[in-house]
Order: C-alpha cells, then structure tokens, then sequence
C-alpha cells in the first residue's frame, strides 16, 4: 500500500468511524468511499470482534496476596516517617515490619501465590530504605 | 462508566471529583491505609487487565498490577496532584513497569499469549481468536498497543485514553485508526491465515 493510499484510506475510516458514531449506517460510509470497501468492512469488523473480546481477571487469591502486601508497606512506610519525624530510629520498628511482612509472605505462599516474590522485595527495599 | 470516577458516587460534579481525589492523595500521602486499599480494590484488576494484554503471562500481570502500587507507594510523596486523575497517574506507573520489562526481557512475548489456557468446548474460537489477535498485537508500536488495550479490551473513553497517553483528544481516533489497520495487516501475515485455516478445518 502506498502511503498516499494508506493516508486516503486513513481519513475515510476516521470518517466513518464520525458517520457511525453518530448514528449513520455502515452503507452511508461504503457509498461515500467505495474504494476502500474492503477495508471499512475489515476494519468494522475488527472492531466488533475487540468490542466482543474479554480478557481473564486476576487470581482472587493473588490480588488477596498483593493487597496484603501493599498494606503492610503502607504500615511500614508510616512507621519510617513517625520514625523520621521523631528522630528515633528503633530497630524495633523494622523489625515488627518484618515481622508482619513475613506473615504475610507467609500467607501468600500457604494460598499457593509464589508470584508475589517481587511485590514483597519492594517492600523490603522500603523497609530496609 | 468513567473509571477516573469510580472513586466517587454518581453524578458528582467533575470539580467535586477533582476536590475528592485532591482529598484522596493528601491522605495517601499521610500514608492512610483505607485509602490504599480502595484504591487498590477499585484500580487493580483494569490494571492486571493492561498488563496481561501487554505482556501475556497472567502471573506476571498480577505481580506487575501489584507492583504499580507499590510503586505509587515510593512516588506518592512527589506527586504533586493537579487534577490529573489518580487512575492516569497509575496507569503511567504500568506504562513504565511495562517498559523496563521490555527492556530488561528482549524475549518478552515472542511466544503465543497464553498457550497454557485451554479452550473449553463452547469457547473454543473465541480463546483462538483472542490468541491470534493478542500476537499480532505484539507488532505494534507501544502506542498502538495502548490505545487498542485502553479503548477496546478496557472500554475507556477517548478522553480518558487521551489523557492516560498524554495526547490530545483529536490524536487518540487517529492513533486508533492507524493501530487498527496495523493489526489486521498483522492477523493478515500467512501465520495467521494459516492458523485460521487449521483451526477452521479442525472444527469441521
């Protein structure tokens, strides 16, 4: 396809996709251009085909397992700032964090979530920060 | 559905959302855990849902989605909310997660999407079509692969795409056209044929 053809053919689908939206018929669009017949067809067509697609959703137990993560460096994270704001730096802290953070890899790893290695090393690198 | 709003009930004006999410990254920032978890809960699976059509394995698009969080996390303290939506702000966390992945894994998706999903009986074609459809994805440039994800798999507007791109709302269609004749030259590749041809033969 040349480019003066492709951008031709550009213009006619932005087009008919404007004629469609606004309520006309696919025949409005293949009479106004009907060289690009084929491709205004393909291209409705693909439309609805990606329309009709659906993706999978996530694990339940893995998003489960990310919150869980996600909360517990939220909590580390507030304790850091305390920690900063105040000057002390209890070792105490950190180590409840890790603490938590290991009962929570615990618990991703008893519902089978091995996947959650990475979210679990950010929040070590946040903790450890 | 506007997703930029799923944060606040219904019929709220746009200044009073933009007040709410205001709201919500101050109290983010003051690191307040209902305010992570819902927007954990409210933005995590459309976030899988890009990951999984960028980069194909569902594990990892589950280890990505929870990644952005955490990312967000690190970030929140220097993210100066100007009415941008919170959602956009994470989905260009994803945007560049995607992008170091692509980097770091030059092999990334150059095997079929998904091939360990078997079909069941009466979803047969539409698993091979989203297969076919998920590959010749892989060809595009990274734009076209977004604004097809965002607009199609994620049924975004094309002001939230736009806005979630970076690009004027006049760009996104014509982005969107140019992506959809880029991917059916794809699915029009011999391989694809060919693949049609065997599973339409197959189910003779």
């Amino acid at each position: 396809m040349t480019n003066r053809r492709d951008d031709e053919m550009i213009r006619a689908l932005l087009e008919c996709e404007r004629i469609v939206a606004g309520g006309g018929g696919l025949d409005d669009c293949l009479s106004r251009y009907p060289s690009f017949a084929v491709d205004i067809r393909e291209h409705f067509s693909l439309v609805s085909e990606l329309q009709a697609l659906e993706l999978p959703g996530p694990a339940p137990e893995r998003e489960s397992a990310g919150r869980s993560a996600l909360l517990t460096a939220v909590a580390a994270s507030a304790q850091r700032r305390s920690r900063g704001a105040s000057g002390l730096k209890p070792a105490a802290v950190v180590a409840g964090a890790l603490v938590a953070l290991t009962l929570a890899f615990g618990a991703a790893a008893a519902a089978g979530v091995p996947g959650i290695q990475s979210a679990v090393e950010s929040v070590l690198d946040e903790l450890l920060a | 559905m506007d997703m930029f709003a799923s944060l606040d009930a219904a019929g709220r004006s746009k200044n009073k959302a933009m007040t709410d999410e205001r709201e919500q990254v101050k109290r983010a920032k003051q690191r307040d855990a209902a305010i992570w978890g819902a927007w954990y809960d409210t933005y995590y699976a459309n976030l899988f849902r890009y990951a999984y059509a960028r980069i194909g394995s569902r594990e990892d698009a589950e280890d990505l989605a929870s990644q952005v969080f955490v990312e967000a996390l690190k970030g929140i303290d220097g993210f100066n909310y100007k009415g941008r939506p919170v959602l956009a702000w994470l989905y260009g966390i994803a945007l560049n997660l995607v992008a170091q992945r692509y980097r770091a894994d030059s092999r990334t998706r150059t095997a079929p999407l998904a091939p360990t999903e078997e079909p069941n009986a009466s979803g047969a074609d539409a698993v091979i079509d989203r297969v076919d459809i998920e590959k010749a994805l892989v060809a595009l440039t990274p734009d076209q692969q977004d604004v097809i994800i965002l607009r199609f798999f994620l049924s975004m507007s094309v002001r939230e795409t736009a806005t979630i791109l970076g690009k004027t709302e006049n760009a996104v269609p014509v982005l969107q056209v140019r992506a959809l004749a880029a991917l059916r030259r794809q699915l029009a590749e011999p391989e694809s044929a060919l693949r049609e041809l065997k599973r339409r033969g197959g189910n003779d």
